[in-house]
């Protein structure tokens, strides 16, 4: 009994930081109905950016974890948001009003690039991240920073200016530029906003799992894609939800999948993902959109 | 260069164009998969399998150069790519009845993902040789000393005959009244259904028939290079794949061809500085083609999308044509501009 | 199959199409409530309003853009509920739209050939391995004939999207009429032609309806063509019917007159 509350323990952590990366594609598709392929990235260069802000505070800040780690979040954060704004304004930003599949073309080739430009620039072996001594174990950390995460993002949604001016634009783009909103600026917002958290969760994820390499942010981003998906892209409820339950079921399939099938452990995951996009093509709480003609 | 080593380069091209040239269907009909690489990688499968179900004694005990295994081994050879034609048509079938609700991003991201399931089976599945592949017995002809040519003149006949068969096959249905129906769906999907198009049902015997051709194909290029590793079917490769329909864009079978002859080129390039195919492709090897290759597809759909803005600026008024892949997703456009 | 158009002498005065108390919401907007009409084979119902009372979105109920939520539309006695759009375009109900949309890239001829042959012959792996050997070409006489009838000159290979507005119009026109449609729903076909354009529509609307008995509900806000076209006028006012009668009445009528024309007055 013991061993799956633990294991559920593990899922839920697991499942958070699924969830925060999650949270930017959710955010990113409400706003632009894009996926952005590149998330994945953001991701893993978050990580690296606590990865290098560890090592050198380290020495310095040894004796106060809490705000070691806190500097680390906030840098890689920063750093990932401004990588993704960056991104959003040389590869998204000229295919404006093209089709999904384009941008999601565009996407795909930044994601590459960036993939490769780390493995040349850092080269591919995985690195251990550095541990850092702190009073709560690393998956409670996690907990505890995606409901901070969502706790923040919910209420700039729904308490502040700045969120209900991304409301607008998602809901109606060019109405809200009659309303005098100036898309660019929301979007390259959200654009942020997303890479923040992922930025986060790529910390999250070095202090939980101890290793990171240039191309670790693959498989996760592909997991939380397919989150942000099946928890109805745009509702950040459901995408909480999702990213949660895929947690723990991947979780629980590690710990007692038989011996013969563990290897199958990712197959069986996507195969539950595409089941789930199968069922629920519009997402666990969305409804179908009805398309004028 | 050996006429060997041409032979294999030529071989190489012709996998590329039948990968590309089905993919270029598809898409056509507005089925916007990433996936296609997973049925050549289905076709390889399949044909590993059978080779296994056909020699319980395992592969060394097959003798290539015995007369009458030759002929044994021809008919092996044909079965194997039957096979692995059906085999991929078969999923593409219930991939077709599965899928059939989902929007055209999450359609192309569940094609992904199928391709990546693909793979990571073949990874882990020891029957047919987990991570490390399989290799599978020489065919008809074999490497050794002088059949070596009469090896690679045999294989890649083959390929670029299937290539042939497949350029003509395509031509016909252009020429159809079904590849009118291709072009309808293609520029305006809604009112191709409209107009009595049954689009899925369409979209679905494409996909089966492009799948169909990458199994055969699959399960042809295994014979040829008798190993198959799984990252040969990841999702880098199928980008390469991708990358020749979308440098083609969609409306010229000239254009393809020239794109794929372009980026097997730098594929060639890559072979001939590293070696063997087989282990190159894999997802950890890193050189600055792969950055490249990012580049290349990033300026292959923003360049022309710059252009045509700045041609609208230009001239005023919007253009007739929209470059490369305008448009909505699987159902068409949404607001009657 | 269906190649030929229904006799007049058979089929006049036989209900085609009933849409019985159908309402369409999309969220928060109630763009139909209750509508309710019927439509005999032979008719030439004219459905007009203000802008935004509906109409559109009415041929969209019609033809299966959108699922019918509420109420029941029969074709013939058939509920269409579940079928889906091509089913119902099979079925013989053709449109045309707001705004023409053609197939840029495919010349006249394929449009016409387009329909004539997916109506009869739905796709279908058989019919693939069937058509295959056949180049579309093949084809072309009997869509040439329905070019002619729309008198759309005799550039046939040209690409749609490189003709004019007025062209294309009268290409859709062509185009829903190479499916044999039993019923040819029209959204606003004069709007953005000139004189001479309209009055080409014109004739080629009063020849379908009036020799070929073809059935059809057009919307319109040019008020002089609708009267010459139509005997029967159906008015929306925010996704209400509020008038469906014989034209001289309807356009008398000072409800009416108030809510579309925004005036007091005849109309003339």
């Amino acid at each position: 009994m013991a061993y799956l509350l633990d294991q559920i323990v593990n899922g839920l952590s697991l499942g958070c930081i699924y969830a925060l990366i999650a949270l930017g594609f959710a955010m990113v598709f409400g706003v632009l109905r894009f996926l952005n392929f590149a998330h994945s990235e953001v991701f893993t260069a978050g990580s690296f950016i606590g990865y290098f802000v560890l090592h050198r505070l380290s020495p310095r800040l040894g004796s106060s974890p809490f705000l070691l780690v806190g500097l680390a979040m906030l840098a890689a954060g920063l750093g990932a948001g401004a990588l993704a704004v960056l991104v959003e304004r040389f590869a998204y930003r000229p295919l404006r009003g093209y089709s999904g599949v384009t941008v999601l073309l565009s996407a795909i080739g930044v994601s590459i690039l960036l993939q490769n430009l780390g493995i040349h620039a850092l080269s591919a072996h995985t690195r251990g991240y550095p541990g850092v001594a702190l009073p709560i174990t690393p998956k409670q950390l996690a907990l505890i920073i995606l409901v901070l995460s969502f706790t923040l993002l919910f209420v700039l949604v729904n308490r502040t200016p700045i969120g209900t001016q991304m409301k607008a634009v998602a809901e109606d783009r060019r109405t809200a530029q009659l309303m005098g909103i100036d898309p660019a600026r929301v979007i390259a917002l959200v654009f942020f906003l997303g890479g923040f958290f992922a930025g986060i969760a790529g910390v999250v994820w070095g202090l939980v799992y101890g290793a990171i390499h240039p191309q670790m942010g693959f498989y996760p981003g592909l997991k939380a894609f397919i989150i942000a998906v099946v928890g109805s892209i745009g509702s950040l409820t459901g995408t909480f939800l999702a990213g949660v339950c895929l947690g723990v079921a991947e979780s629980l399939l590690s710990a007692y999948l038989p011996s013969t099938l563990s290897a199958y452990r990712d197959p069986i995951v996507f195969t539950l993902l595409i089941a789930a996009l199968v069922w629920k093509p519009s997402g666990i709480l969305g409804k179908p959109t009805i398309v004028k003609v | 260069m050996s006429f060997y080593l041409l032979l294999y380069h030529l071989s190489f091209l012709g996998v590329m164009l039948l990968l590309v040239q089905s993919l270029n269907l598809v898409w056509k009909a507005r089925l916007f998969s990433l996936g296609h690489h997973g049925f050549f990688g289905l076709g390889a499968y399949t044909a590993v399998v059978m080779i296994k179900l056909a020699l319980p004694a395992g592969v060394a005990a097959w003798s290539t150069t015995a007369p009458s295994q030759r002929i044994v081994g021809l008919g092996l050879l044909v079965a194997c790519v039957l096979a692995g034609g059906a085999l991929a048509a078969g999923v593409a079938i219930l991939m077709g009845r599965l899928f059939a609700q989902l929007r055209g991003d999450y359609f192309a991201v569940a094609t992904l993902v199928f391709a990546e399931i693909v793979r990571s089976i073949a990874a882990n599945w020891d029957y047919v040789g987990g991570g490390l592949g399989f290799e599978v017995p020489y065919l008809v002809f074999s490497k050794a000393g002088n059949e070596r040519l009469l090896y690679g003149v045999f294989y890649t006949a083959l390929l670029l005959g299937l290539n042939w068969v497949a350029f003509f096959l395509i031509r016909r249905i252009e020429g159809s009244v079904y590849g009118l129906y291709i072009t309808a769906v293609e520029d305006d999907p809604i009112a191709a259904e409209l107009s009595g198009i049954n689009v899925t049902r369409l979209q679905n015997l494409v996909f089966v028939v492009a799948a169909m051709t990458a199994g055969s194909a699959g399960a042809l290029f295994l014979h040829f290079t008798t190993l198959v590793v799984p990252t040969d079917f990841s999702f880098p490769n199928g980008l390469l794949v991708i990358l020749g329909v979308v440098l083609g864009g969609l409306r010229s079978e000239r254009c393809i061809i020239a794109a794929t002859f372009i980026y097997t080129s730098y594929e060639v390039i890559k072979v001939r500085v590293f070696g063997l195919f087989g282990f190159e492709s894999g997802v950890l090897i890193a050189d600055w083609k792969e950055v490249l290759l990012g580049l290349v597809l990033i300026f292959s759909v923003t360049l022309p999308a710059v252009w045509h803005r700045a041609q609208i600026r230009q001239a005023g008024a919007p253009r007739q044509r929209r470059p490369l892949l305008a448009g909505g997703g699987r159902g068409g456009s949404v607001d009657a501009e | 199959m269906r190649n030929s158009w229904p006799p007049f002498s058979e089929t006049e005065g036989k209900s085609l199409l009933q849409i019985d108390r159908v309402s369409q919401r999309f969220a928060g907007l109630q763009a139909l409530s209750d509508v309710s009409l019927s439509v005999r084979r032979g008719e030439i119902v004219g459905l007009i309003g203000p802008n935004g009372s509906g109409k559109t979105t009415l041929f969209n109920l019609i033809t299966g853009v959108y699922p019918t939520m509420r109420g029941q539309i029969l074709l013939e006695g058939r509920d269409l509920a579940g079928a889906t759009r091509h089913e119902i375009a099979a079925a013989g109900i053709m449109r045309t739209f707001q705004n023409p949309r053609v197939f840029a890239s495919l010349g006249l001829i394929e449009h016409a050939i387009i329909p004539e042959q997916v109506v009869s012959h739905p796709i279908s792996f058989a019919d693939f391995f069937r058509q295959i050997g056949t180049p579309w070409r093949a084809y072309s006489p009997a869509a040439e004939s329905i070019l002619r009838e729309v008198a759309l000159g005799s550039t046939y290979g040209a690409p749609a999207g490189t003709l004019s507005y007025g062209r294309r119009r009268l290409l859709e026109i062509a185009r829903s009429l190479a499916g044999s449609p039993r019923l040819l729903l029209l959204d606003e076909p004069t709007a953005g032609l000139n004189s001479d354009e309209v009055h080409q529509v014109h004739g080629l609307l009063e020849r379908l309806g009036g020799t070929r008995g073809l059935t059809m509900i057009i919307i319109d806000h040019d008020t002089e063509f609708i009267e010459r076209l139509c005997s029967r006028l159906v008015v929306l006012n925010n996704g209400r019917i509020i008038r469906d009668g014989l034209r001289d009445e309807v356009l008398r009528d000072p409800q009416v007159v108030a809510a579309y024309f925004g005036r007091v007055g005849p109309c003339s």
